[in-house]
C-alpha cells in the first residue's frame, strides 16, 4: 500500500492541468481573446435565452426529455415554441425536402441560434456546412456537419411567427469513424420536450449502400428517414423513445443499394 | 427604427470585467475541458456574461463565483448525456510516472510519489466529487462560493467536500505498489460532452 508522503492538496495542486495554459492564451489581449471581446460587445446585449443560466422555469419545461447521443454532442433546446400543438398536428411521416434556397436559410438559422446560444463549439459552428436537410410539415430539420466527426442538428417549427422555436444538439464524437458501407450509428438517439410536447428521433451517420432507413414505431407506424449524404434522420412525435426505452439502443429497418434490407440497432 | 444607444458605462464594465477575468475562467475551463476547447467555452461564457451583466454581483468574490458559475454551466450545456444537469468531471495535469522514488529520497521525490498516487486515485473520484475538491483546492473557493457555482447551499458543499477529500484518500492509500502502476499515470479521462435535452 502507497500513502502519500506529502499532503494531498500539494500534489493535487502541482496537477493542476491550467499550468499547462500558455502564457499567450492567458492574455486577454491577444488576438483571438481580443476579437472575442469585440464579436460579443458588438451583439445584441439582450438577455440570453440559452446557456449560462435559464431563469425562466417555462424554459426548463423545454428541458424534460432525454436525448441521448451517441457521440460528443450538446442539446440545445431554444424556447418560444409557439406552434405547439398545431404544428405537430402538420408533421409527416414521410419527409419532403427542401429547395436549395430553404436548406441554406435554415442552416444559417440554425447556425446563428446555436452560435447565439453559446454552446462551446463556436469555431465548428462556424466551419460546418449543411450536410442535410428535410421538411415534414411545418418542421425544418437540418444538419451541419464538417469531415471531422462535428455535427450540429435543428429541428424548428418553422410555422412560429419568430426566430427561437427550435430543438437541436451539436458535437463531436470522442471516437469519430466513418461508417462501414453496410453500416448506420446514431449521432443523435432519444427523445426531448418541447413546450410540454415531445418529439422522438434518430439521426446518424450512413454508409455508401444504405439507400434507405425506416422506424416502425409503435406510435406512428413507419417513420421514414431522409439519407442523403452520408447521414439519415427521422424523427415522430412523442416519447416513444424516452430514455428507458431507448436506454439499450432502437431498431431501424436498413434498405442497402442492392435492394436487400436488415434490421439494425442503433444505441446510446 | 434605430436600436437606443449603448450605455457606454456598460461596455467600460465589461472591457475592465474581461480584461481582469479573462485568465481566471481561461484557468477554470482548463480544468474542465479539453485545451483546445478553453478559448472557446470562456468566449461563450463571456457572452452569456455581456448579456447578463446587470446581474454581477458587487463583491469581487462573489463576483468571480458567479462567473465560474456561468463558466460551468456552459460547459454542461455543451454535453448531452444523462448527466448534463449533473457533475462536471474535472481533469488533472498529466504526470510522468518513469522515475519511481525510493525510499530516504527527498521531500521532490515524495512529491513524485504522491503526484502518481493522487493523479491516480482521482480517477476513481466520481465526477462529484472531483468537482467539490476541485473548486476548493485548484479554484481556492470558500465553501460559500463554491455552494454559489454550484447552486447548492453552504453546508451541503462542505459535507461534499468532507466526503470527497475522504474517498481521494481512501483510493490513494488503497492504490496498489508505484511499480504497478502504468508508465503514465491515469488521468480523467477526456469529458464525454454528452447531455441530455
Amino acid at each position: 500500500m502507497t500513502t502519500p508522503r506529502t499532503d494531498l492538496v500539494t500534489a493535487l495542486r502541482s496537477l493542476d492541468p491550467a499550468h499547462e495554459l500558455e502564457t499567450l492564451t492567458l492574455d486577454p489581449r491577444s488576438p483571438g481573446p481580443d476579437a472575442a471581446l469585440e464579436r460579443i460587445i458588438a451583439s445584441d446585449p439582450a438577455p440570453s435565452r440559452l446557456a449560462g443560466e435559464r431563469r425562466t422555469p417555462s424554459r426548463r419545461l423545454l428541458v424534460g426529455g432525454v436525448i441521448v447521443a451517441t457521440t460528443t454532442v450538446a442539446a440545445v433546446v431554444l424556447p418560444q415554441f409557439y406552434g405547439g400543438n398545431q404544428a405537430f398536428a402538420t408533421w409527416t411521416a414521410s419527409p419532403s425536402g427542401l429547395t436549395k434556397a430553404e436548406a441554406a436559410e435554415t442552416a444559417e438559422n440554425c447556425r446563428k441560434e446555436l452560435l447565439d446560444g453559446g454552446t462551446g463549439y463556436s469555431a465548428a459552428l462556424r466551419a460546418s456546412q449543411p450536410a442535410l436537410a428535410e421538411r415534414r410539415g411545418a418542421w425544418s430539420l437540418v444538419v451541419l456537419a464538417d469531415d471531422g466527426g462535428f455535427s450540429a442538428l435543428c429541428v424548428r417549427d418553422e410555422s412560429a411567427v419568430s426566430m427561437g422555436g427550435m430543438f437541436g444538439g451539436l458535437g463531436t464524437p470522442t471516437d469519430f469513424v466513418t461508417s462501414a458501407p453496410r453500416e448506420i450509428d446514431a449521432t443523435d438517439l432519444g427523445s426531448g420536450g418541447i413546450d410540454g410536447e415531445s418529439l422522438s428521433l434518430a439521426v446518424g451517420h450512413a454508409g455508401s449502400e444504405v439507400t434507405a432507413v425506416v422506424a416502425h414505431t409503435r406510435t406512428h407506424g413507419d417513420v421514414e428517414a431522409t439519407v442523403s449524404g452520408g447521414r439519415y434522420a427521422l424523427w415522430f412525435p412523442g416519447d416513444e423513445w424516452n430514455d428507458d426505452t431507448a436506454r439499450d439502443g432502437v431498431d431501424l429497418e436498413v434498405t442497402y443499394s442492392d435492394g436487400t434490407s436488415a434490421t439494425q440497432r442503433v444505441a446510446p | 427604427m434605430s436600436s437606443p444607444p449603448r450605455a457606454p458605462d456598460r461596455e467600460t464594465r465589461f472591457r475592465t470585467l474581461y480584461a481582469e477575468s479573462y485568465a481566471d475562467l481561461c484557468r477554470f475551463a482548463a480544468r474542465r475541458v479539453p485545451p483546445s476547447r478553453v478559448e472557446d467555452v470562456v468566449a461563450d461564457a463571456f457572452l452569456v456574461v455581456w448579456r447578463r451583466l446587470d446581474d454581477l454581483p458587487a463583491d469581487l468574490d462573489d463576483a468571480r463565483a458567479w462567473l465560474f458559475g456561468i463558466t460551468r454551466r456552459t460547459i454542461l450545456n455543451s454535453r448531452r448525456g444523462v448527466a448534463r444537469q449533473q457533475a462536471l468531471a474535472v481533469r488533472l495535469a498529466e504526470v510522468a510516472a518513469t522515475q519511481h522514488p525510493q525510499a530516504g529520497q527527498s521531500w521532490a521525490d515524495d512529491l513524485v510519489a504522491s503526484r502518481l498516487d493522487v493523479a491516480a486515485g482521482w480517477q476513481r473520484l466520481s465526477a462529484v466529487h472531483q468537482e467539490s475538491l476541485a473548486l476548493a483546492v485548484l479554484d481556492e473557493l470558500t465553501s460559500h462560493q463554491a455552494a454559489r457555482v454550484l447552486g447548492i447551499s453552504p453546508v451541503a458543499f462542505r459535507l461534499r467536500l468532507s466526503r470527497a477529500r475522504r474517498a481521494l484518500r481512501l483510493h490513494v492509500d488503497s492504490l496498489p505498489q508505484l511499480a504497478q502502476l502504468p508508465r503514465r499515470a491515469a488521468l480523467a479521462p477526456p469529458l464525454t460532452d454528452r447531455i441530455s435535452s
